[in-house]
C-alpha cells in the first residue's frame, strides 16, 4: 500500500511537471523568426576648413598661397638651381717627373765627405678649360712623391712645397745598404693655400722642391750613376676657393613653361576670372660679382593657339654681388597689372605660359668659392580676386557601393545630415550621378538638386558680411539604395555659381580668414525580419 | 479589527512591491521549530530551551535571482510571423521587460557553529558563519541602445549605462541576547564581530552617451569608482610587487579587515492569537585595510564629444593613423582612472528589516505575513510573503507561502521542519517551484540545516494555557 502511494505521488508529480513545461515548450516550438528594427546615428566628419585647405583638394590644378593681407592665390611655380662651383670646376688629377744627376762639382764635394743638392720641378693644378689660376685653397687631396736613388752613399732627403701656406714638407733618412732604393713621401692638403703663378708657365703650376744631403759611405765611388729622380702625383684635390682669370659660367639657361590646368583641364566647365594675375621672376646667388640676367620670350599661349607676349620685361636685369659666400643676395622682377599686360592676358584664360632665361657668371679675374651657386624662380600667381561664372568641376570614376542586395534588404533608409557654416563668398553645389554598365544615369545623390553650401553674404565690394548656416537632411530610401548599388560609374560634379548681390553678379575676394565648417553625420534604419 | 490593521498595509506594500535583489529569508522567519530564525530577529526563537547546531551543517543557504526577465517576458515579445500559427520574437519588445535598473544576485552562507540556551527570561546565542554575496546591476538603457539604437526617437536621449558590482566575502562571529519583559514582550539584540576576507565594490560604474540631434555627435560621460580589498592578495590591477601565491591559511587567520554589526528585534504577543514582531539586522560596517586598491575616475562626469573625424587646417597635414591615435589618447585622458593602493575604506552591511505578523486560526494552523525590505544603491527594495503554517503531526511542521518579489507575484515556497527526539532538521525555499514555473521564475533560494535541541522554553506556560482554554472550550496550538 505504501509503495502504491509513492507510485501515485510520482505519477502526479510527473503530470504536474509535464503540464508546467508543456505550455512554454509549445510556445518555443512555434517560434520561427526574429523581427527587429533600430535606428543608428554616427557622426562622420567635422571639417573646419579655410580656403587654403580647400584648394589643397584640387592641388593637381594649381598650388596655393596667401599674401600678407590674407588674400589667397593659386600659383604655378618652378625653381631652377645651378650646380655648385665645386661641381662645375673640377681640379684634374695630374703627375710630373724630375731627374737630378750630380754635377762634377757636387761629385767632388761628395768625394771630400758630404754634399747637399737642391732641385725644383712643377706639377699642373688646373680646373680645365682656359682658366688661369693664380692661387687655390684646397680642403683635401694628396701630393704623392716617389724618390729613387742609385748613388751608393747614405742620404737624407727632404721635400718641400715652397709656395704653400701654411708650409708643407716631408723628409726621409736612408743609409746605404748596398742596393739602389726608393722611398715615398705623401703630403696632405688640408686647408692649404697654394700659389700657382710662380712657375715658368705663369699659372696653374705648383712648385716642388727636393733637398738631398749625401754623406760618403766607405770607399764607394761618387760618379757613374744616373742620380736621384722624383715622381709626383696630385690625387683627389678639392678646393674651397680658386682665384685667377676664370672662364664664364652659365649658371642657368633654358626654356620652360607652365601648363595652366585651372583653365585647361578637362574636368572644369564655366569660367573663373582672375582680375589681378602676377608674374614673378626671383633670383638668388652667393657669387661675389654682378651677374647679368636675361628673361626672354615671356609669352602666353591662348586657348586657340595664338600667343600673347608679356610686356614690361626690362632688358638690363642683373644680380648684385654677394659680400661673402655664406650670404645670398636676393632680388626679383614683379610684373602685374600696373607695369605689364600680364593680368589682362590672364583674364582671357590662357592655357600655357612660356619663358626662357639665362643667368651667367662673366669671365675675368675673380675669386670663386666652391659652394657658389644660384637659384632662379619663376611663378604665375592668380590672386582669388575676381568672379566666378558657373564654374564646374566634373570627374568620372569607377564606382562600387560594396553592399549586396541581401544587405540592402535590411536597410529601410539612410539619412545624411549636413550642418554647414559657409564663410566663403561663393556657393558650392555637389551632385553625384550614378551610371549603370551601359552608361545610363540611374540615380543621383541629391533629389532635387541644391547647393549644399550656399554662399556667405557679401557686400557690394565682395567682402563677407555674414556666413551662411544651415542644417539639412539627404534621405535615401531603400529603393534608391538598391539603384545606387547597381551603379558601376559615378560622375561627381562640383559647381560654383556666380556670386551675387541683389541678383547682380559681383566680384569676390577670398582670404584665408574665410572659413567653411561642414559636419556630416549618417543615420540608418535597419529592419530585420528573419525566418528560420 | 486588529487583523484588518495588518492586512491593509500589507496590501499597500503588495501594490508597490519592487524587484528584489538582496538576500531573502522569508520562510525561515516564521518556521517555528528552527532555531536559525533567531538570525533574522534576535527576539524570536525556535521551540527549544537549548540547542547546538551540527557544525557546518546547521545552516546552509543559497540564493540566486535575476530581476531582469523571465521566459514569460520573452513570450510577451512574440507576434504572429505570418506563417500559420507560428510566431516571431520582436527583439524590440524585449527591452520593455527590463526595469530601469536590473540585478543578478547570488548569495551563499555557511554557518560553521551555532548554539544557544535559555536561563529564565534570558536567552543567549552565539554563531560563526561565512557570508558570500555577489550582486551585479545592469541598466535597461544598455539593451535599448543596442536594440533600438541611438537614432530616430532616441536622438537627444541620454542613455545611462549605470552598472553596479558588489562581491563580498566576510566572516561573522555573533553573540545574541534576548529578554522576555512583562510576559508578552521580548526584546533582543546581537552584536557581530566581522572579518572581511575579500571585496570588489564598483559604485558608481556609470557611462552615459547622448547623440546630439543636430549633427549626430556622441557625447560620452563616465564616473567610475572601484574598490577592492582582500586578505589574500591585491585583486586588481596586477601589481608586480604583490605576492599572488594562494595560501589557504590566510582564509582562516585573523586579518585587519575588521567590522562590527548589530541586529535588533522585538516580539509582541498582542493577544493569545495574534503576535507581531519586527527586526532590523545587519546594521554595521567593515573597515577594509588589507591589500586595498581603489580605482576612480580622475575627472568624474567629464564629457568627451566625438563629432566625427576632424578635418581642419591643422589636421590635413597629419596622417590619419596619428589622428586616431591622438583621438584615443584624448578619450583615455578624459576617462582616466587613478589607482590608489593602501587606502583603507569602509563599507556598510546590506541592512534589512523584517516586519512579521501571525494569527492563529486553529490549534494546528496559523496564517502569517512578512514584510521585508533592504537597501541597495540608495534604493529601497521591499518584498511580501503570505503564508499558512500547518502542523499536521506532532513531530513536523509544514509552512506554505507565496512571496511577491522580483516583480513576480507568484512564488510559491515551502518550509518544513521536524524534530525527532533531540534531532531537529529543517528546509525552506522561497521559490521551491522555480524549476517547474519555468515561464515566470526569476530566482531560486533554499536553506537547510540540522540541530540538536533540548527542552521547550515555555512548556509549563503552554500547559497552563491549554488547561485554561479547555475550560473555556477554545483551541490553542501546541
Amino acid at each position: 500500500m505504501k509503495r502504491n502511494y509513492l507510485l501515485y505521488l510520482a505519477i502526479a508529480f510527473s503530470i504536474i511537471l509535464a503540464a508546467c513545461y508543456r505550455e512554454p515548450l509549445g510556445k518555443i516550438r512555434k517560434i520561427n523568426g526574429v523581427n527587429w528594427s533600430g535606428s543608428y546615428a554616427v557622426p562622420l566628419v567635422d571639417a573646419r576648413l579655410n580656403m587654403e585647405d580647400i584648394t589643397e583638394f584640387i592641388g593637381d590644378l594649381a598650388g596655393t598661397g596667401t599674401y600678407p593681407d590674407k588674400l589667397i592665390f593659386f600659383e604655378y611655380k618652378k625653381s631652377k638651381f645651378s650646380q655648385t662651383a665645386a661641381a662645375a670646376y673640377r681640379i684634374a688629377e695630374s703627375n710630373s717627373q724630375g731627374t737630378f744627376p750630380l754635377t762634377p762639382a757636387e761629385q767632388s764635394q761628395l768625394q771630400a765627405g758630404t754634399v747637399s743638392i737642391t732641385r725644383e720641378f712643377w706639377i699642373a693644378v688646373t680646373p680645365g678649360g682656359t682658366n688661369q689660376l693664380d692661387s687655390i685653397r684646397l680642403t683635401s687631396g694628396d701630393l704623392s712623391l716617389k724618390i729613387n736613388n742609385d748613388i751608393p752613399h747614405d742620404a737624407q732627403v727632404s721635400v718641400l712645397l715652397p709656395d704653400a701656406q701654411p708650409a708643407l714638407s716631408g723628409s726621409v733618412n736612408v743609409p746605404w745598404t748596398g742596393t739602389p732604393w726608393n722611398r715615398q713621401v705623401i703630403l696632405n692638403f688640408n686647408s692649404h693655400t697654394l700659389q700657382l703663378n710662380q712657375g715658368p708657365a705663369g699659372n696653374n703650376q705648383l712648385r716642388i722642391r727636393l733637398l738631398i744631403t749625401y754623406t760618403r759611405t766607405g770607399s764607394n765611388p761618387v760618379s757613374g750613376f744616373s742620380g736621384p729622380d722624383c715622381g709626383a702625383v696630385l690625387l683627389s684635390p678639392q678646393f674651397a676657393w680658386m682665384e685667377g682669370n676664370l672662364d664664364a659660367w652659365n649658371l642657368y639657361a633654358g626654356l620652360d613653361s607652365f601648363k595652366l590646368g585651372i583653365f585647361t583641364n578637362e574636368i572644369t566647365k564655366g569660367k573663373l576670372v582672375f582680375n589681378d594675375a602676377r608674374f614673378k621672376l626671383r633670383w638668388a646667388h652667393n657669387l661675389n660679382q654682378t651677374l647679368p640676367i636675361a628673361l626672354n620670350n615671356l609669352q602666353f599661349t591662348m586657348q586657340d593657339g595664338s600667343t600673347e607676349a608679356v610686356s614690361g620685361v626690362s632688358s638690363g636685369l642683373s644680380a648684385q654681388p654677394s659680400p661673402n659666400p655664406d650670404t645670398y643676395v636676393r632680388d626679383s622682377l614683379y610684373l602685374n597689372s600696373v607695369n605689364s599686360n600680364v593680368a589682362q592676358i590672364v583674364r582671357d584664360a590662357p592655357r600655357l605660359l612660356n619663358w626662357s632665361a639665362t643667368m651667367q657668371k662673366p669671365a675675368g679675374k675673380q675669386r670663386l668659392y666652391a659652394n657658389a651657386n644660384a637659384e632662379l624662380f619663376a611663378a604665375l600667381e592668380l590672386p582669388f580676386s575676381g568672379s566666378v561664372q558657373r564654374f564646374t568641376l566634373s570627374d568620372t570614376a569607377d564606382f562600387d557601393l560594396g553592399i549586396g542586395q541581401d544587405e540592402i534588404n535590411y536597410l529601410d533608409w539612410v539619412n545624411l545630415r549636413l550642418y554647414v557654416e559657409n564663410g566663403i563668398p561663393m556657393a558650392a553645389g555637389i551632385q553625384m550621378f550614378f551610371l549603370d554598365a551601359s552608361g545610363r544615369t540611374i540615380d543621383s545623390l541629391l533629389q532635387p538638386y541644391r547647393f549644399i553650401l550656399p554662399a556667405a553674404q557679401v557686400d557690394i565690394n565682395g567682402n563677407v558680411t555674414a556666413p551662411h548656416t544651415e542644417t539639412y537632411d539627404v534621405k535615401i530610401e531603400r529603393q534608391r539604395i538598391a539603384n545606387i548599388a547597381r551603379a558601376v560609374k559615378s560622375i561627381t560634379r562640383v559647381e560654383f555659381p556666380s556670386a551675387q548681390v541683389a541678383g547682380s553678379p559681383v566680384p569676390v575676394k577670398i582670404s584665408s580668414n574665410n572659413r567653411i565648417a561642414v559636419k556630416l553625420g549618417i543615420q540608418s534604419k535597419v529592419t530585420v525580419k528573419e525566418r528560420f | 479589527m486588529k487583523t484588518k490593521h495588518i492586512l491593509l498595509p500589507s496590501l499597500f506594500l503588495l501594490a508597490i512591491v519592487e524587484p528584489l535583489s538582496a538576500q531573502q529569508n522569508f520562510n525561515l522567519y516564521h518556521l517555528a521549530k528552527a532555531p536559525q530564525r533567531n538570525l533574522l530577529n534576535p527576539a524570536i526563537h525556535g521551540e527549544s530551551k537549548a540547542f547546538f547546531g551540527v557544525p557546518a551543517l546547521n545552516s546552509v543557504y543559497f540564493h540566486f535571482s535575476n530581476s531582469g526577465f523571465n521566459l514569460n517576458n520573452v513570450f510577451d515579445a512574440l507576434e504572429p510571423s505570418g506563417q500559420g500559427d507560428s510566431t516571431a520574437i520582436n527583439i524590440n519588445k524585449l527591452t520593455d521587460v527590463f526595469s530601469k535598473q536590473n540585478f543578478i544576485s547570488m548569495r551563499f552562507e555557511q554557518q560553521w557553529l551555532y548554539a544557544g540556551f535559555s536561563a529564565g527570561k534570558h536567552r543567549f546565542t552565539g554563531h560563526v558563519s561565512d557570508k558570500l554575496a555577489f550582486r551585479f546591476a545592469y541598466p535597461r538603457d544598455l539593451f535599448s541602445f543596442l536594440i533600438d539604437g541611438n537614432g530616430g526617437d532616441n536622438l537627444g536621449r541620454n542613455f545611462g549605462f549605470n552598472f553596479g558590482l558588489s562581491a563580498r566575502h566576510y566572516r561573522e562571529t555573533g553573540i545574541g541576547y534576548s529578554y522576555q519583559w512583562k510576559d508578552h514582550i521580548t526584546l533582543g539584540a546581537r552584536v557581530k564581530f566581522l572579518r572581511g576576507l575579500s571585496i570588489v565594490e564598483a559604485a558608481p560604474l556609470n557611462l552615459s552617451i547622448t547623440t546630439r540631434p543636430e549633427d549626430y555627435a556622441w557625447q560620452l560621460q563616465s564616473d567610475v569608482r572601484i574598490q577592492t580589498a582582500s586578505s589574500l592578495f591585491p585583486l586588481l590591477p596586477a601589481d608586480s610587487n604583490a605576492n599572488y601565491e594562494f595560501n589557504a591559511e590566510r582564509l582562516y587567520r585573523r586579518n585587519n579587515n575588521r567590522g562590527l554589526g548589530f541586529d535588533l528585534g522585538a516580539h509582541v504577543r498582542l493577544s493569545e492569537k495574534l503576535e507581531v514582531s519586527a527586526s532590523v539586522i545587519d546594521l554595521g560596517f567593515i573597515r577594509w585595510k588589507e591589500n586595498t586598491v581603489t580605482m576612480a575616475s580622475r575627472n568624474p562626469n567629464a564629457i568627451f564629444t566625438f563629432d566625427g573625424v576632424h578635418v581642419s587646417s591643422a589636421d590635413t597635414s597629419s596622417d590619419f593613423e596619428q589622428y586616431f591615435r591622438n583621438l584615443g589618447d584624448s578619450l583615455l585622458s578624459t576617462f582616466r582612472l587613478d589607482t590608489m593602493r593602501g587606502n583603507a575604506f569602509t563599507t556598510a552591511l546590506d541592512g534589512q528589516f523584517f516586519l512579521g505578523g501571525q494569527y492563529q486560526l486553529s490549534e494546528k494552523a496559523k496564517v502569517n505575513a512578512l514584510v521585508y525590505g533592504d537597501f541597495y544603491n540608495r534604493r529601497f527594495y521591499p518584498g511580501l510573503t503570505l503564508g499558512l503554517y500547518w502542523k499536521p503531526f506532532r513531530f513536523a511542521d509544514v509552512y506554505i507561502t507565496n512571496t511577491m518579489y522580483n516583480r513576480v507575484w507568484f512564488n510559491p515556497g515551502l518550509g518544513f521542519s521536524t524534530r525527532i527526539g533531540p534531532v531537529q532538521g529543517y528546509f525552506t525555499s522561497d521559490n521551491l517551484f522555480a524549476p517547474l514555473l519555468l515561464s515566470s521564475s526569476r530566482g531560486f533560494s533554499f536553506r537547510f540545516g540540522m540541530n540538536l535541541v533540548f527542552g521547550q522554553p515555555d512548556k509549563k506556560e503552554k500547559k497552563e494555557k491549554k488547561t485554561r482554554e479547555k475550560l473555556r472550550g477554545g483551541n490553542v496550538m501546541d
